[in-house]
């Protein structure tokens, strides 16, 4: 028996190594827990779309719940991605939908956009990744949903999905819409 | 020319291209080695397992020169170390914090070599004593 203690506790420090990388990695954004989730979204430095200072300011989503997707048409996910965001915007006509060009120009942007769908009602530019960098982006697509008070309740790193739109965003954008509404 | 050295030049001309990216360091001394010594505390995020001063992906040289920038704006290490800190987590620090999510990872191998000291202490000490 004695013999078999090495191997046990040798066993029993590999799993709690395996159980400790996994849950350090705090910094892995995914749905829902990112670092930024219930903090207030603080003023992004960006660009309209003749590179002129556009930034997004908490004003710009007082009273009203935001969906913000970082976007370049460049990047094959977020080509896939832009059907569900026409959907999602289709069920969510109130929710103010921004897009961010992280890397892009105008140029290249619009006919992307009219040729994938368009739910935005601003689109504005990220050319040096400043913004980006202010909403710990990992990678993109990327999308936040920020209430009405201006608070960060979602962030998705990839891809939205069909079975995310239908069943994680949309219900969190009627729940926040509806919240707003409440309050007014 | 010699078969040597034409194996040597090819030899040289198949090596891997470094990448070099020439980044503009700031004016002020003091700030660089402010922005410096954050770029040398961070993890690059896009690129898995890569130090942010190594890396020479594009969101890897943006951040160089976000961090550039708040380190001219009077910025201190600290200052941006708490700032990605705050927006990717403990996991962007090359060297995580001490925190009782990360214990076993900070003290597992000094627990392992005590373990395989034990071990090697089990299996080479004779048994049984005083004969």
């Amino acid at each position: 028996m004695i013999r078999m203690i090495p191997v046990l506790l040798f066993s029993v420090l590999a799993a709690l190594l395996f159980v400790a990388l996994i849950g350090s990695s705090d910094g892995d954004v995914k749905r829902a827990n990112g670092p930024l989730i219930d903090q207030p979204m603080k003023t992004l430095p960006l660009k309209d779309a003749e590179s002129a200072d556009m930034p997004l300011t908490p004003e710009d989503l007082h009273g009203k719940v935001t969906l913000i997707n970082l976007l370049a048409s460049w990047c094959a996910p977020c080509e896939a991605e832009m059907g569900e965001l026409v959907a999602l915007k289709d069920d969510a006509e109130a929710v103010q939908f921004i897009g961010i060009a992280w890397n892009d120009s105008p140029i290249t942007i619009a006919p992307w956009l009219k040729k994938h769908g368009d739910p935005f009602d601003s689109m504005r530019y990220d050319p040096g990744g400043r913004a980006a960098i202010a909403l710990g982006v990992r990678g993109i697509p990327e999308t936040y949903v920020v209430d009405a008070k201006g608070t960060i309740r979602y962030q998705l790193s990839g891809p939205l999905t069909e079975d995310m739109r239908k069943n994680e965003v949309l219900p969190l954008l009627k729940q926040l819409q509806s919240e707003a509404d409440d309050a007014r | 020319m010699r078969a040597s050295h034409l194996f040597m030049i090819a030899l040289l001309a198949c090596a891997p291209a470094q990448a070099v990216t020439i980044e503009q360091k700031l004016p002020d001394a003091s700030q660089e080695q402010v922005a410096q010594n954050a770029i040398g505390k961070l993890n690059c995020v896009v690129c898995e397992g890569q130090a942010l001063a190594d890396s020479d992906a594009t969101f890897a040289r943006e951040m160089r020169h976000e961090i550039r920038r708040m380190a001219s704006e009077g910025a201190t290490t600290d200052d941006i170390l708490t700032y990605f800190r705050a927006r990717y987590g403990a996991s962007i620090l090359l060297t995580p914090p001490v925190q009782s999510n990360t214990l076993i990872l900070w003290f597992a191998p000094l627990a392992m070599v005590l373990l395989g000291a034990w071990i090697l202490w089990r299996t080479t000490c004779p048994r049984g004593g005083s004969q």
